[in-house]
């Protein structure tokens, strides 16, 4: 995960999370320590806060729960498409999460000093469902891609669908 | 990225102030401290002079002040959105909804520019499980080289045509570039865990236990200690 948020893509720097295909690969509970030691690491290079460890833990790893069990419930397509659609549903529960939190945030009574901001939803919503749209999409198509390139070179690395474990487990009975 | 952490890095294990000398653990009570008061703050002129403090941190830790900067700055990106989501039209609020992520970030810079890795995880990971300890030490040792890796990919990509077409097809041969790293970390990883079984690994990387050895210089993170409980004490009511 950290490797890959060092590639930077386009002007805006848009940074891959790949919090579904490690969801994927690792499983629900292997990913979790990982998600942790990542969002650890850039909160202590000032990437993404030291008081929001835990709930960038809790969304990442949410989003890697979410696309290892889509995974699976994929079972039948093609590995590539089934990290891509598994990656988007991962993305999808983060999305709603991370919102969910902001607009709480946006809502939450008046800031020390007695101010009283108004939260401006709209103008906050419009902005995110756009970025989120565009990385919805850009991490679907990695993860493609990363999909891709381990069925052919390293497929042993892929969790294999319960059929599938199932018939081998006949087989070998 | 990478050279920002590497320049990090490198002025955490070589830095000669009394902050690189002073001890792990004094440094993460100050920057909890730091923190904690921060977000709690119910004063602006508190949070001005907590703020005030955290540039003094960072400016006296001997980081070269563009990485410093860079590195600080960070969360601005996000702040604008979150401050045109809320703003009421006044600069107090501007303020408070920036001051705060601010010195939280440059509070970390400074405890991270000024502490080597093992003594930075080693009291962290005496109260994490062991999966997330271990892992802290271990995804940090392996982090230079996977970096240096991507950085190579994405130049491979570059010069072999990999960026160019339409952006499914450059994400698509992004994503098997990343593959090939996946494939890497795994190999890596089992390399790695197989040297540390040979060698003796108990089931538990512990951290050197100088994090808290004080020294002289740990009377300087005292005094920023008291700063921090004086401007409190004194600003705490304040507007």
């Amino acid at each position: 995960m950290l490797a890959a948020m060092a590639v930077p893509l386009g002007p805006l720097e848009f940074h891959l999370t790949l919090a579904g295909p490690v969801g994927i690969l690792l499983g629900a509970a292997g990913a979790l320590p990982v998600v942790f030691v990542v969002s650890a690491i850039l909160a202590f290079l000032g990437h993404g806060g030291l008081t929001v460890i835990g709930l960038n833990t809790f969304v990442l790893a949410a989003a890697a729960a979410t696309a290892s069990a889509a995974f699976r419930a994929l079972g039948r397509l093609r590995p590539a498409w089934g990290m891509a659609l598994a990656s988007a549903a991962g993305q999808l529960v983060a999305g709603v999460l991370w919102a969910g939190i902001v607009y709480a945030t946006l809502r939450a009574g008046p800031l020390p000093g007695g101010a009283r901001p108004v939260p401006r939803v709209e103008l906050f919503t419009g902005l995110v469902l756009v970025l989120w749209i565009v990385g919805t999409l850009i991490e679907s198509v990695v993860a493609f891609g990363i999909g891709r390139f381990l069925v052919n070179v390293h497929p042993a690395l892929l969790p294999r669908a319960p059929e599938a474990r199932k018939h081998e487990a006949e087989a070998a009975a | 990225m990478i050279g920002l952490l590497a320049r990090l890095d490198h002025g955490a294990s070589t830095g000669a102030t009394p902050w690189h000398h002073a001890s792990a653990l004094g440094k993460l009570v100050v920057a909890a401290g730091l923190v904690g008061l921060g977000i709690f703050s119910p004063s602006l002129m508190l949070l001005g002079v907590l703020h005030g403090i955290a540039w003094l941190l960072v400016l006296t830790s001997g980081l070269p002040k563009r990485v410093a900067l860079a590195a600080a700055a960070y969360p601005l990106v996000f702040l604008v959105l979150l401050v045109a989501a809320r703003w009421d039209g006044t600069p107090a609020t501007v303020l408070l909804l920036v001051l705060r992520p601010l010195t939280a970030s440059l509070t970390a810079v400074w405890l991270v520019g000024t502490t080597p890795y093992p003594d930075l995880f080693a009291p962290l990971s005496r109260i994490l499980p062991r999966n997330a300890g271990d892992g802290l030490f271990l995804t940090y040792r392996a982090l230079f080289s996977l970096l240096a890796r991507a950085e190579d990919l994405q130049q491979a990509l570059r010069l072999r045509g990999g960026m160019s077409g339409s952006p499914r097809r450059r994400l698509a041969l992004m994503g098997e570039g990343l593959g090939t790293l996946v494939v890497h970390s795994f190999e890596r990883s089992q390399s790695l865990y197989s040297t540390m079984l040979l060698r003796g690994h108990s089931g538990r990387i512990c951290g050197c236990r100088h994090y808290a050895r004080m020294s002289r210089a740990d009377l300087w993170v005292g005094a920023a200690g008291v700063a921090l409980v004086a401007a409190s004490v004194l600003l705490w009511t304040s507007p």
